[in-house]
């Protein structure tokens, strides 16, 4: 029998009660130093290898990550004392319902503690029936499902496209148009005519060409970007950098 | 075990193995899923992380839409209730030699073996599901975290894993302690082909399990003597329908880099799938 994403969190949250052992996954103090703290969360669609490659000391070295798929995931979004929370939250899971009400008041108060969110590609599909997700905080969302008054996406599968900078914001200056390996874009998303574009695509089916933007939450930092679906992206240096950008300024650090 | 020549070969000349990998619940280092980005498992697997929520229902054959089965395609080509339709599907572009991707369209044979790394008490839906995996002979193999999975679900610490991290005190079973930044140096217990390639190695920082409950009926592949751990932590488990395999350490970054445990995962999952 195929399950409903909001059922199994309904019933795994509520069976689930199992202590959460969060320093299990943290390098130690010593080591972490003062590097921004960042969970990645996932869950409910694939997400490529490579993408957790890119949150490796290899790759992210300045950043102490940790990966935490749902369900449990914000249950320490604003630390304790023993065990910190995030600086900044990347978002690429892909829960099209809604946040239950617990992860809801979670994720609330960690923006209005003025804390950094990041969304990725599947995220900006989540929470279609939580309004308040798209127009006070993300800025953008993918709707799939049928919201009233709200035009339904549309996926294209997979062009190749170049992105350019828009504007000076931190996160984009200095950086020269470029080629995105294949990769899958949301047409028809809904923006918030509030947000302040990073990156347009030239992609011709695109009514909209912003792909990446920062969004509009009065307390917190967040950016959000459309692509990320393929392996080839996601281990794209140019694409890695930007994320990069986008964690670094949402965590104050940029 | 071959199946179709359109899917990716492996090393050996057969169609790869299928693994769906899983965690969702419990934390960890990024490192984990760079390990089966690694060619040593990709020369022989086509490996694709599905955390959780997630009801396992990929591990059977899907005729259509990739990762979200055939029931989402809909929600881009007509309107079935509110909302204002967009416009019509737009056609793929995607070369012939593009590798199989979940949101491709193209179906797939259904995982092979799945690969848990969750700590959840699952809902009865997903146990179903894991059931009829378990019947239809689909490998599984645990990893760390997920040894603490269905804390009052005996069938599956019983028959098919064979060992349980017990989280909190419990009728008959108390509670597992659990050790960080454990240095555990590791033998195997005996020839087996999970163990080929597998020498004596150290993991110096990983967390370790003491008081596991752990049933007389496994077969155990690797051994310590810290006195932070228990004595086996690599095994085979005791399910009689299909391959189960459950490996305790996993939790940081040097184990997840470490060639020996990459080996042994790596041959555990061949082995699951009948590979080896």
């Amino acid at each position: 029998m195929k399950i409903s994403r909001r059922s199994f969190l309904g019933s795994a949250a509520a069976a689930a009660a199992l202590p959460v052992n969060l320093l299990e996954a943290q390098a130690p103090e010593s080591l972490r130093g003062n590097r921004l703290r960042v969970q990645y969360t996932t869950g409910g669609h694939t997400v490529p290898l490579s993408s957790f490659v890119m949150f490796t000391d290899d790759t992210f070295g300045d950043l102490d990550t940790i990966a935490f798929p749902h369900p449990n995931a914000f249950r320490n979004l604003l630390g304790q004392p023993g065990e910190p929370g995030p600086d900044v939250l990347v978002l690429y899971d892909y829960l099209t319902e809604s946040f239950d009400e617990q992860d809801q008041q979670a994720i609330r108060n960690y923006l209005n503690a003025g804390k950094g969110l990041v969304v990725l590609h599947h995220a900006l599909c989540d929470n279609q029936r939580w309004a308040w997700w798209r127009e006070e905080v993300t800025g953008g969302s993918l709707i799939q499902l049928g919201i009233d008054g709200i035009k339904r996406g549309r996926l294209k599968q997979f062009p190749v496209q170049q992105l350019s900078p828009v504007g000076e914001h931190p996160i984009v200056r200095d950086l020269q148009p470029f080629l995105l390996p294949r990769d899958e874009i949301f047409i028809d998303m809904w923006l918030s005519p509030k947000v302040t574009p990073l990156l347009e695509s030239d992609d011709a089916d695109l009514s909209n060409k912003t792909l990446a933007w920062v969004g509009v939450h009065p307390k917190a930092r967040v950016a959000s970007m459309q692509p990320g679906h393929t392996p080839q992206v996601c281990a794209h240096p140019r694409y890695m950098e930007i994320v990069h950008r986008m964690i670094l300024w949402t965590g104050g650090r940029l | 075990m071959d199946r179709n020549p359109a899917y990716p070969a492996a090393s050996n000349g057969l169609t790869k193995v299928w693994v769906q990998v899983t965690s969702g619940g419990a934390p960890f280092p990024p490192s984990f899923y760079e390990m089966f980005a690694q060619p040593m498992f990709s020369a022989d697997m086509e490996i694709w992380e599905l955390d959780h929520p997630y009801d396992f229902h990929r591990l059977f054959a899907s005729g259509g839409y990739g990762t979200h089965g055939k029931g989402l395609s809909y929600l881009f080509t007509g309107d079935p209730g509110k909302g204002i339709p967009s416009g019509p599907p737009i056609p793929k572009d995607m070369p012939d030699d593009y590798p199989w991707d979940p949101s491709g369209g193209r179906g797939d044979p259904g995982f092979d073996i799945l690969v848990l790394n969750d700590q959840l008490d699952w809902p009865e839906e997903i146990r179903t599901t894991i059931q009829k995996a378990v019947a239809a002979k689909k490998g599984i193999v645990i990893l760390h975290h997920a040894l603490g999975d269905n804390q009052n679900w005996p069938w599956w610490y019983e028959e098919v894993t064979g060992g349980l991290l017990v989280l909190d005190n419990q009728s008959g079973k108390s509670k597992s302690r659990i050790s960080r930044t454990a240095v555990l140096d590791l033998e195997p217990v005996k020839k087996h082909p999970i163990l080929t390639g597998v020498r004596a190695f150290r993991l110096e920082d990983d967390s370790a399990y003491l008081r596991m409950w752990q049933s007389p009926k496994i077969t155990p592949l690797l051994e310590t003597k810290s006195s932070q751990s228990d004595k086996t932590v690599a095994w085979i488990g005791p399910c009689t329908d299909t391959r189960v395999v459950c490996i305790q350490p996993g939790g940081s970054t040097q184990t997840h880099r470490s060639e020996d445990y990459r080996k042994l995962v790596r041959n555990a999952i061949l082995w699951c799938a009948g590979r080896l």
